[in-house]
């Protein structure tokens, strides 16, 4: 089976990873997710069933950590699926529960008055963070 | 910091606009609008509510009111905005059964807003449907009751309010909400403009049975119900409920029978809404007028062009110019848009999105689906055919949504930030020296998700959101990590603690040991670990690869992923380098050998510190550099090995001069090599590189 992982949609609690199936429709195969833990290395924090029916992956995951996963991807017959792709794992949807101000920053304003300077920007967690008089 | 907001839906960038009386809003056409003042520990939602239910009118005990009386309430916040009048409550009193006074009762408490009290409007007899009149205020949330002993000849002496305008416009409910389905607010001509009705398309569709749509990876809020939904170019229904993030239920079930997997899908308020814009009142920056039905009636909606998306607005000079995706149109007011708007085609240019124009020097950059142009108001002039290659195929124009632009003045340059290949977000920058007319290309270890101007002492500073920080952009000597918080200097100097260059001693495929190396930067502004600063290995060659840190413990460096070839002993590291090259252009050998000499001559700034420089040649627009057939080692700092084709550099080298000859060209008494290209590419250290003159001799 070929198999384009494509986009990484988070969710609040469980990835969902949507893929296109080339070839002959294997047996479902599995995967598992592992975190990089900069103190120990690589840490598998799921484990779960890619459904060739549905085309879709999906694991729960206990936690949301800020931090760099790798999607490992093991497929059956007739061609041997090994389909690593690492990812940032942030809630594209916005997440209160995240860590606060963390994850990508995608939406800056200063907001400047004569006696103030202020930094507006927006996290990929959906946090809205102000830091006052920025310098 | 200050977390003044969580939960937003991070489907696309917010916009943020400065009003004229200095509060922020800020909208990304998916979530309420929302305002913040600077004040508060929290942004608020933009707009005072309308109370959700009316109250009950009655007079009380025998006197001399009578007549035909309506009364309304409306909530104010604390700094006196008001919102829009709750439904009437009505009551008739004959004659024969006059009153001394009026009892409210039932008044509504909560809002779950900003709200801090409210106001008792009535009419006095004879002027229902036309003024009313304010009875009384109170100054909390929580009264349910109030009397009230004004006589007609004493209200009508309070202050007073018109339902209508003079030409029929609503007046007391002008205070409507900003709309929320549109993801570009801007401030121009005391009003704040709102545009670029937004498309939601996160996520997939799961399954559709009947009304009910399951989705995955989507987050679905309350703004979408009532707006349209549509999945895969089947014809639109309406949103009649959003049950949680990942489902909701529509209106009627024709958008049946795409319910297996992974259909893509759209939800959106209206197709007409991508050539409109709506405003505010004049001075009133939250205040949206809303007709009978519940309408917005401060809109203006652009002519037909067969292009209907309006992806941005940009206020310059007296005008609003609003950007399609291929037409600009120019819209000017004397002050009261619904009367006097001018709207007309400027250019057939447009704009990728809200942030890719910026303003320069009075006039604008902009970019498009075609490329990069200035625009002068009317005129357009295209600055970006030396790079328009990256437009025909390096971009990856499905995620121009995260698309930015960013003036640095002192730099006198404009960066355009944007996804290459399957990026998501940018990690490259298009840039343009407008002064020497000149591009280069920049590429980040990191996504560059916005960028801005911040003032920082003193000083308008670009500022970018890397990762998990913002970060002054183009300043200092590293990459993801700072020593101080000190920027802009040239040399990093003598380091209390940590090293950022160093010499491998052994190494597995995630980490490298270096067992002299001080990496305690514990006392450091911003540690490496904190963003994941980029680690480069260079190897013996001068050739190398970089990966992203993930921890440092002990002299033990680990990366986020492993290296493509395993570091070997005797390699250099370097933490927070930046990579640099430049490839010049194609220069032609001048034909006699023996007059002319044929070598290259660098002049650079001696560094304190070590880094790598390394220059290449390429002959007859080879795709690959010459190679080295001899090892070389020369005592001025200048080193190749056999088979390799980086001629290395040692910046420390106290001459700040390298020369390098390549007499080597010819076979018999004519040229084999009748090109030179020359390419210089380098790590930066501790010290920033200066070159100041590469010279090639011997060519034309």
């Amino acid at each position: 089976m070929a198999t384009n992982l494509g986009d990484f949609p988070l969710t609040d609690a469980h990835l969902e990873v949507g893929f296109t199936d080339e070839g002959t429709t294997p047996s479902d195969p599995s995967f598992t997710i592992q975190r990089l833990d900069p103190a120990s290395g690589p840490t598998t924090v799921s484990e779960g069933t890619a459904f060739a029916n549905t085309q879709l992956i999906k694991a729960g995951l206990t936690t949301t950590i800020i931090g760099s996963y790798t999607v490992r991807l093991y497929g059956g017959a007739p061609r041997v699926v090994d389909y690593t792709r690492r990812f940032e794992m942030y809630d594209p949807s916005g997440d209160s529960s995240g860590e606060n101000g963390a994850g990508r920053i995608i939406a800056v304003q200063a907001f400047e008055k004569p006696e103030v300077r202020h930094l507006v920007w927006q996290t990929s967690n959906g946090d809205l963070v102000v830091r006052k008089n920025a310098s | 910091m200050t977390v003044i907001k969580s939960g937003l839906n991070t489907h696309q960038p917010a916009s943020m606009a400065e009003s004229p009386d200095g509060v922020l809003y800020i909208a990304n056409g998916i979530d309420t609008p929302l305002r913040w003042d600077a004040q508060t520990t929290s942004a608020e939602v933009a707009g005072i509510a309308k109370p959700a239910s009316g109250f009950q009118l009655a007079g009380t005990t025998s006197g001399s009111i009578y007549g035909k009386y309506d009364a309304y309430i409306r909530y104010i916040d604390k700094d006196g905005q008001r919102g829009n009048l709750s439904t009437l409550s009505s009551i008739t009193i004959t004659s024969g059964a006059a009153v001394t006074s009026f009892a409210y009762s039932a008044i509504p408490t909560s809002s779950g807003g900003r709200e801090v009290g409210r106001e008792l409007w009535r009419t006095a007899d004879g002027t229902s449907g036309r003024t009313i009149y304010l009875d009384a205020t109170l100054d909390d949330m929580s009264t349910t009751v109030h009397t009230s002993e004004r006589t007609d000849s004493n209200l009508i002496l309070q202050t007073s309010m018109n339902l209508l305008t003079s030409d029929g416009y609503p007046n007391a409910n002008r205070f409507g909400k900003p709309p929320d389905h549109m993801g570009v607010v801007v401030s121009y001509g005391d009003r704040m403009w709102y545009g670029a009705s937004v498309e939601y398309r996160g996520g997939m569709v799961t399954t559709i049975v009947g009304t009910a749509v399951t989705m995955h990876g989507a987050r679905l809020g309350q703004t979408m119900v009532d707006r349209k939904f549509r999945v895969a170019g089947k014809l639109p229904a309406t949103i009649a409920s959003v049950d949680s993030t990942t489902t909701m239920t529509l209106s009627t079930s024709q958008a049946t029978g795409y319910g297996t997997a992974n259909h893509h899908y759209a939800i959106y308020k209206d197709e007409d809404e991508r050539s409109r814009i709506y405003f505010s009142e004049s001075g009133e920056p939250e205040s949206f007028p809303l007709d009978s039905d519940g309408n917005h009636v401060n809109v203006l909606e652009l002519q037909e062009d067969g292009d209907p998306e309006i992806t941005a607005l940009m206020p310059l000079y007296s005008y609003l110019f609003i950007f399609k995706n291929r037409h600009v149109y120019r819209l000017s007011t004397a002050g009261d848009p619904r009367r006097d708007a001018s709207v007309s085609l400027v250019a057939e240019r447009g704009c990728l999105n809200q942030r890719c124009w910026c303003r320069v020097e009075g006039t604008a950059f902009v970019w498009d689906e075609s490329g990069i142009y200035i625009f002068k108001g009317s005129e357009t002039q295209a600055v970006s055919g030396p790079v328009q290659d990256y437009f025909r195929g390096t971009i990856n124009w499905d995620q121009k949504k995260w698309f930015h632009v960013q003036h640095s003045a002192d730099e006198e340059t404009v960066r355009f930030f944007a996804a290459f290949d399957s990026d998501t977000y940018p990690e490259h920058a298009l840039c343009f020296n407008y002064r020497l007319q000149q591009w280069h290309v920049e590429e980040y270890p990191f996504e560059i998700g916005c960028s801005g101007l911040a003032t920082v002492n003193g000083q308008s500073r670009t500022v970018v959101g890397a990762d998990h920080t913002m970060t002054l952009l183009g300043e200092g000597v590293l990459d993801g990590c700072a020593e101080s918080a000190t920027s802009r200097q040239d040399s990093l100097g003598d380091l209390s603690s940590g090293q950022v260059r160093g010499t491998v001693d052994s190494a597995t495929s995630t980490t490298i040991t270096d067992d002299d190396a001080d990496l305690d930067f514990s006392a450091w502004h911003v540690e490496p670990t904190d963003v994941g600063a980029p680690l480069y290995i260079i190897d013996t060659n001068g050739d190398w690869q970089m990966r992203r840190i993930s921890g440092i413990s002990g002299q033990v460096i680990t990366v986020q992923s492993a290296f493509s070839t395993t570091p070997s002993a005797g390699d250099t590291w370097a933490i927070g380098a930046i990579e640099f090259e430049a490839k010049f252009g194609t220069f032609s050998y001048l034909p006699l050998e023996q007059e002319n000499v044929r070598q290259l001559q660098l002049r650079y700034e001696q560094q304190d510190n070590g880094s790598t420089l390394n220059l290449r040649r390429y002959v007859n627009h080879s795709e690959s550099p010459e190679t080295a057939e001899v090892d070389l080692n020369r005592e001025d700092g200048v080193q190749v090995n056999a088979g390799s084709a980086n001629l290395q550099c040692d910046l420390t080298d106290d001459t700040g001069h390298l020369q390098w000859r390549f007499d080597d060209g010819f076979e018999g008494r004519g040229p084999s090599e009748r090109m030179l290209e020359v390419e210089l590419k380098g790590v930066s250290g501790a010290d920033k590189t200066k070159i100041y003159s590469l010279d090639i001799d011997g060519v034309e």
